[in-house]
Formats: structure tokens, C-alpha cells, sequence
């Protein structure tokens, strides 16, 4: 949680992010704050882990790209859902933990924040641009679906915090 | 092992075995379920299959041939008890089929899929990963 802050702060508080209010200006500031995010995902220090899930989608995708692959009459993995996935893995605020990839028999890629049964977040991403997701957070729950832009929903990142965090 | 027609009604206390088909159904680092073993598709129910007076080799037997008929590999099995399923309102109906005389269905699930996906969670949670001997 202190190295997701402190990278925030320095991705947010870098001095060539412009205060500028004209579109341009929110373009190129938003620009260079993504260029930086990607720069420190690429990083061997925060970026082994999130390289490491996106092998693990695009295995999980291979495997899981025929129809009926449980034997159950499962649906293949869509290019989309896959896309939304890696997408939305490279949005994922830095130091954030990294989630581990699964398949539902829809074809929908799905990424899991297990911190134990009762704390469980799961979110899947359908091929019309949707997350759909649901948690358990201690005897409380949270399910819903959210539309993906690009950006990491508020929802999710508040529901990661909550998985995730002591 | 006896047909729906001589005990048509699950007990509470019954419990029934998802059959794992894919490494992605579970966790290997802790060896528990993750839910999308219980999502329903393509049909509204899900497939289990009562232990009810089957021994473990009875039940590894009928799941091996299960997969072996449908080409896919079997890791391992969820087991989890009726009462869980119906604590989620959720139905365990007995349907039988000629080579699973103890084949069953969950049914009653919604349609939209976050529901679906909460209900598969609280399933997961409470059930447990038995891996193929």
C-alpha cells in the first residue's frame, strides 16, 4: 500500500504534468501520466509480478480458446474479454497486488483477489466491454457491473483496497 | 446405489461432488475452489453428483468416465453439502441418468451474471477441493 501511494504521488505530482485546463492540455498530461504508469509496470521492481499475469492470461486463453473446453459444453474465450483483461491489467494502479486469472464456462477471463474464502473479490469481463463482479468481504458482499473505458472503475480499485489490505 | 424413484429427496446432509475439469478451477497454492467451478453454462443447472452410498472409488470411477467420454482431464472435485446449496436458495433436484443413477442438478439460479457470480463465490467458499488420487 505505501509503494501504490508513493508511486500515485510521483505519477501525479510530476512537475512536466501540466495545471493546464484546455483539453490539449488534459490530453498531454493524461498521456504522460499513462507513459509513466507503463514505464514503472515495465520496471523489473514493480513490473515482475504484472508481466507474470499477463503470461498467465494469455496461457489461460490458449487453453480455454475451443469451445466446450471443460467438457460441459463451455463457451471459447473471446478476443474481446481476453483484450478487456489485458487492458485493464496494464490500468491497474501500481502496487496494487496481483490477481491470478481464471475462466468461467461463459468464455468470460476472470481476475481473483484471494485473500481467504470469506475475503474473495472476482471479476470477469464480458466480450460487450462489461466487468461484472462480486466479493465477499468478511459477512458482508458486494456484486454489480461496471462499464470498462480503460480506466479501473472506482468500485473495483475500492474493492481491491478492501480484499486486499489489513 | 438406488434411482430417483426409491429416494427422489436430497438430504441436507448429503454431500455432492462438482467434478474439476480444468486447472482453472481451482487453487493450487492452497488447494481450495474458486468459483468459476460453480458458474452455470450453457444450461440454467449445474451438473453434481450425490455421494449418497458410493464409496471414493465409486465416485472417482464416475467422474474418470465422465471425462474419458468427453475428452477432457479430471484434476480433482468440489464437494459441498445440500443445506450450503439451499442456504443460497438454490434447488438440488435428483436426475439421474443412465450411466450417473446418482447424477443431480443445482437449479433456481438467476439469469444476470453478477448474481450468479456472488452466489458461485459463496458456494466456493464453503466447499472443498478434493484432488484426484
Amino acid at each position: 500500500m505505501i509503494i501504490a501511494m508513493t508511486t500515485a504521488f510521483l505519477i501525479s505530482n510530476s512537475p512536466l504534468i501540466t495545471d493546464g485546463a484546455s483539453d490539449v492540455a488534459q490530453y498531454v498530461a493524461q498521456k504522460r501520466a499513462g507513459e509513466r504508469q507503463s514505464l514503472l509496470q515495465n520496471s523489473c521492481y514493480f513490473g515482475f509480478e504484472f508481466k507474470s499475469v499477463q503470461k498467465e492470461l494469455y496461457a489461460a486463453a490458449e487453453e480455454c480458446k475451443s469451445p466446450d473446453w471443460d467438457g460441459q459444453g463451455a463457451c471459447p474465450v473471446s478476443v474481446e474479454s481476453y483484450s478487456a483483461a489485458y487492458r485493464f491489467l496494464e490500468a491497474l494502479p501500481i502496487g496494487f497486488e496481483p490477481p491470478s486469472v481464471g475462466v468461467e464456462p461463459d468464455g468470460e477471463m476472470t481476475l481473483e483477489w484471494y485473500r481467504s474464502p470469506r475475503r474473495t473479490l472476482s471479476i470477469s469481463f464480458s466480450k460487450d466491454g462489461e466487468i461484472h463482479y462480486a466479493a465477499l468481504l468478511g459477512a458482508s458482499k458486494a456484486y454489480g457491473t461496471e462499464i470498462f473505458f480503460g480506466d479501473v472503475p472506482k468500485t473495483i480499485v475500492d474493492l481491491v483496497t478492501r480484499t486486499t489490505v489489513s | 446405489m438406488n434411482g430417483e424413484e426409491t429416494q427422489p429427496f436430497v438430504a441436507d446432509n448429503e454431500p455432492l461432488a462438482r467434478f474439476v475439469t480444468t486447472s482453472r478451477w481451482y487453487r493450487p497454492g492452497n488447494l481450495t475452489v474458486r468459483p468459476e467451478a460453480f458458474i452455470p453454462h450453457p444450461y440454467p443447472e449445474l451438473s453434481v453428483t450425490r455421494h449418497r452410498s458410493l464409496s471414493e472409488e465409486d465416485i472417482w470411477k464416475i467422474g474418470q468416465s465422465i471425462t474419458d467420454f468427453r475428452s477432457v482431464n479430471l484434476h480433482g472435485r468440489a464437494d459441498i453439502m445440500a443445506v450450503e446449496v439451499r442456504k443460497q436458495k438454490l434447488t438440488v433436484e435428483p436426475k439421474p441418468v443412465p450411466e450417473n443413477l446418482n447424477h443431480a442438478d443445482i437449479t433456481g439460479w438467476p439469469a444476470d451474471k453478477p448474481t450468479q457470480k456472488i452466489l458461485a463465490l459463496e458456494l466456493a467458499a464453503v466447499a472443498r477441493y478434493v484432488p484426484k488420487p
